[in-house]
């Protein structure tokens, strides 16, 4: 391929016919001579360049960035400020000199991936600049948050200190809510997956369609690296997010930040030390404590998603258990679903109303268990069989069979539903209960949010039947089924898996 | 009396003969240096190189070469200050100011007009005091040549591609039948239009020959476009003149993904919004993102 320059324009003239010449052009008030000398500079190989241009090119970056030329002709032809600052950036880029950070901040990144990567390159040393452009220039505010990822992202070899990539974070976090988009883009290059959960929310919140891909491929990347990613980083990655969020926290909020802060590190020893149990109860204490927070106006919405979600997506992955818990008495109490084993030595009960087998034999509820809001964290996509255990509400019923159903519900909207038919030699005697469990088959994989999404499972009976429908066998009517929980000999439960 | 002896290529002459005399005058060759005889006015293609066999040989150096303006094609095409002398001669194709290039794209896009072209003729005085002459033979670009001394007329900075970089290809939005084809910047293109998959680009101009993106629509003296290096693709929803301000955020959110892709993929961009500071900034708006890659 053959190239060659050619004959400069007329009104270059015969005094840029030299490297230094076109030096001095990149001061003339003409942004289209200047553009020219530009072009003209960036095709002479480095060694030929005159020890001028480095300077003067990264000053002209700097001055073009800070308003201090000339554009006496940029109307007049529309494209040639664009290009021409695409052009001095990529030119001043060849020289790879940290002097020319200011003026790649303020402008250069709006262009170019190469700019972001370099003025990244620079770790702290950029974060001053980039502050600048952060703070003076509206429309850099997107480049300056992808900068900052790509500053954070996991092969950027940039010396950032702790305090530093801490402060980064903070840095993105402040752009989060104005530019989701530039959001997207930046978790991606970071590789930030703690940020699963508020881009989850994001798409659901935001309509937008060019949102709704850019978030979506995010989160396409991120949530397998989420998932691949061990307890201990995800642990690891959550502290950092709170110690940013933390960075100059006063009053209420420095108290809820050194209660976290603490919580969070005990889980992450518990992690460390291989005692999944203790760090998953640790964990949705955490994420209570985060509710807490949020309601007494210490969090903001999203620090709440980023925390309170990321800590019950780590208590699942490491312990897949929700209990049925009794609040109030023994017999039939406000009925709940935790994460915590029970621990009462005396089981709680609940009772169906009669059942017959008459009239269609129709389900009845037993009872439905509730979690709190923001239980589930992530993508549930399987459910472990619901244990729990029977007995009768009454002794005639002894020679009774039963059904057994349970329904898993998101916002009482069904999920999944599974069924045990002729469920036989029930007894009156609590002693005797016994363990029957319900299998749940393959579902579409659904999303809690970890902060608002309520969980429940609802249980049913009705007389036993067989697969075709027909009565199993035993009486045809009940007083009642009795369902017991809540103790440590009676932890009925079922495994979710987000 | 009348003979003709053309070669295919048509660049060895014929043979007039202007009276019963000893004296004979062919015109052997007149052609530029690229293929096909065609030449631009950049150095190293600007040569016409001329050749006549004369009889008596004695008579070479007297041949005389007569250079015309050619009405059929560009017409001011830049002759010699003095006829070339001599059986082998050659003279230089002079550059031309800029200002000769039709300025309204509609005209630009007829070729003839724009075609540097000349009539030679070799001519010579016997000693019997009569002029011989040869058969005229036209000289003239082709179309590859004539779009390249755009290239060298407007000075474009970044220089005059290679002929065997031009050809038919889809991103065409020039004044010619054929562009300059740039596979570097085709792969990232393809790259780009995957990870924009399932949506599609809208390439509103791809390709600019230099006349066509100085004149017809007021581009940058060096724009890449000029080296299919560069596209404009169009950002949706278009705007109206007076936009709601939810349809110029969903343009804007429009503009930021694409360009982020494009970032992605490899592609440098021009900033979206002037700096409020320094409103007289020119910048690509949010209609449509430019994106180029240096290619060349």
């Amino acid at each position: 391929m053959i190239w060659g320059l050619a004959p400069l324009p007329a009104y270059l003239g015969a005094q840029a016919d030299n490297p230094d010449s076109l030096v001095r052009l990149l001061t003339s008030p003409s942004v289209g001579v200047r553009a020219d000398a530009v072009v003209r500079l960036s095709l002479i190989p480095m060694a030929q360049l005159p020890v001028a241009a480095r300077p003067a090119l990264v000053s002209l970056l700097e001055r073009e960035a800070t308003g201090q030329v000339a554009y006496p002709d940029t109307t007049a032809r529309y494209e040639t400020y664009g290009e021409y600052i695409i052009d001095l950036t990529r030119t001043v880029l060849r020289f790879h000199d940290p002097a020319s950070v200011r003026g790649l901040s303020l402008l250069g990144i709006q262009t170019s991936r190469a700019a972001q990567e370099f003025v990244a390159s620079l770790g702290s040393q950029s974060l001053a600049a980039l502050d600048e452009a952060w703070t003076t220039k509206r429309s850099a505010r997107p480049s300056v948050l992808v900068t900052l990822g790509r500053m954070l992202a996991p092969q950027q070899v940039n010396g950032l200190s702790e305090s530093d990539r801490q402060g980064v974070l903070k840095r993105i976090w402040a752009g989060a809510d104005s530019f989701p988009i530039a959001l997207a883009t930046t978790a991606r290059a970071a590789s930030l997956f703690i940020l699963v959960p508020v881009l989850r929310h994001i798409t659901s919140s935001d309509s937008d369609p060019s949102v709704g891909a850019s978030v979506g491929r995010a989160l396409a990347e991120l949530q397998p690296k989420l998932d691949a990613t061990p307890p201990a980083t995800v642990g690891s990655g959550l502290n950092d997010w709170l110690q940013a969020l933390c960075l100059a926290a006063q009053s209420a909020r420095s108290s809820a930040c050194t209660s976290l802060s603490g919580s969070l590190s005990s889980a992450r020893g518990q992690i460390t030390t291989n005692q999944p149990g203790p760090a998953r109860d640790t964990l949705m204490a955490f994420g209570a404590r985060v509710d807490t927070g949020f309601q007494q106006g210490v969090w903001t919405d999203g620090e709440h998603r980023l925390l309170a979600a990321n800590a019950r997506y780590l208590g699942f992955r490491l312990g897949s258990a929700i209990f049925f818990h009794g609040i109030g008495g023994n017999a039939n109490p406000t009925l709940a679903l935790s994460t915590v084993a029970p621990a009462g030595t005396t089981a709680k009960y609940q009772d169906s109303p009669a059942l017959a087998f008459a009239n269609g034999d129709p389900w009845v509820a037993v009872g439905t268990w509730t979690s709190l809001p923001g239980l589930g964290s992530g993508i549930l996509s399987a459910l472990g069989a619901a244990q729990v255990w029977l007995g009768l509400k009454n002794s005639d019923d002894i020679g009774t069979n039963f059904d057994l159903r349970v329904e898993a519900y998101k916002n009482g909207t069904l999920v999944a539903a599974g069924q045990t038919l002729c469920v036989q030699g029930i007894t009156r005697n609590a002693d005797l209960a016994k363990a029957v469990t319900v299998a749940f088959p393959p579902f579409t994989a659904t999303t809690f949010d970890g902060v608002a999404d309520v969980l429940s499972l609802k249980v049913l009976t009705r007389i036993g039947t067989t697969a075709t429908g027909a009565a199993c066998g035993g009486h045809s009517n009940a007083v009642g089924l009795r369902l017991y929980f809540d103790a440590v000999s009676r932890k009925a439960q079922f495994a979710a898996t987000f | 009396m009348f003979a003709q002896s053309w070669v295919g290529s048509g660049f060895v002459g014929g043979e007039v003969e202007i009276s019963h005399s000893a004296a004979t005058l062919t015109l052997v060759k007149a052609q530029g240096p690229n293929p096909g005889g065609s030449f631009t006015a950049k150095p190293g293609e600007n040569q016409i190189a001329l050749q006549a066999h004369v009889t008596p040989v004695n008579l070479s150096s007297a041949v005389t070469w007569r250079i015309e303006e050619d009405p059929s094609h560009y017409p001011l095409s830049p002759r010699p200050p003095s006829p070339p002398q001599g059986a082998d001669a050659s003279f230089t194709v002079q550059r031309l100011a800029p200002g000769r290039w039709p300025a309204v794209h509609a005209a630009s896009l007829q070729l003839e007009p724009k075609e540097l072209s000349y009539k030679v003729t070799a001519t010579v005085t016997d000693g019997t005091g009569l002029v011989k002459e040869s058969e005229t033979k036209l000289v003239t670009q082709d179309e590859i040549d004539t779009e390249r001394e755009e290239y060298v007329e407007l000075g474009v900075s970044r220089g005059v591609p290679a002929r065997g970089m031009f050809g038919a290809h889809f991103g065409n939005s020039g004044d010619y039948r054929v562009a300059v084809i740039n596979p570097s910047f085709d792969g990232s293109f393809v790259a780009l239009e995957l990870a924009w998959s399932p949506s599609t680009l809208q390439v509103n101009s791809l390709y600019r020959n230099p006349v066509h993106n100085r004149w017809h629509v007021s581009g940058a003296a060096n724009s890449l476009h000029q080296y299919r290096c560069a596209a404009d693709l169009q950002t949706f929803p278009v705007l109206p003149v007076f936009p709601t301000l939810p349809e110029l955020q969903k343009a804007q959110n429009y503009w930021d993904l694409l360009r982020d892709t494009a970032v992605d993929a490899g592609f440098d961009v021009e900033q979206r919004d002037p700096d409020p500071a320094i409103p007289q900034q020119a910048s690509s708006g949010v209609g449509h993102v430019h994106i180029e890659t240096e290619c060349i």
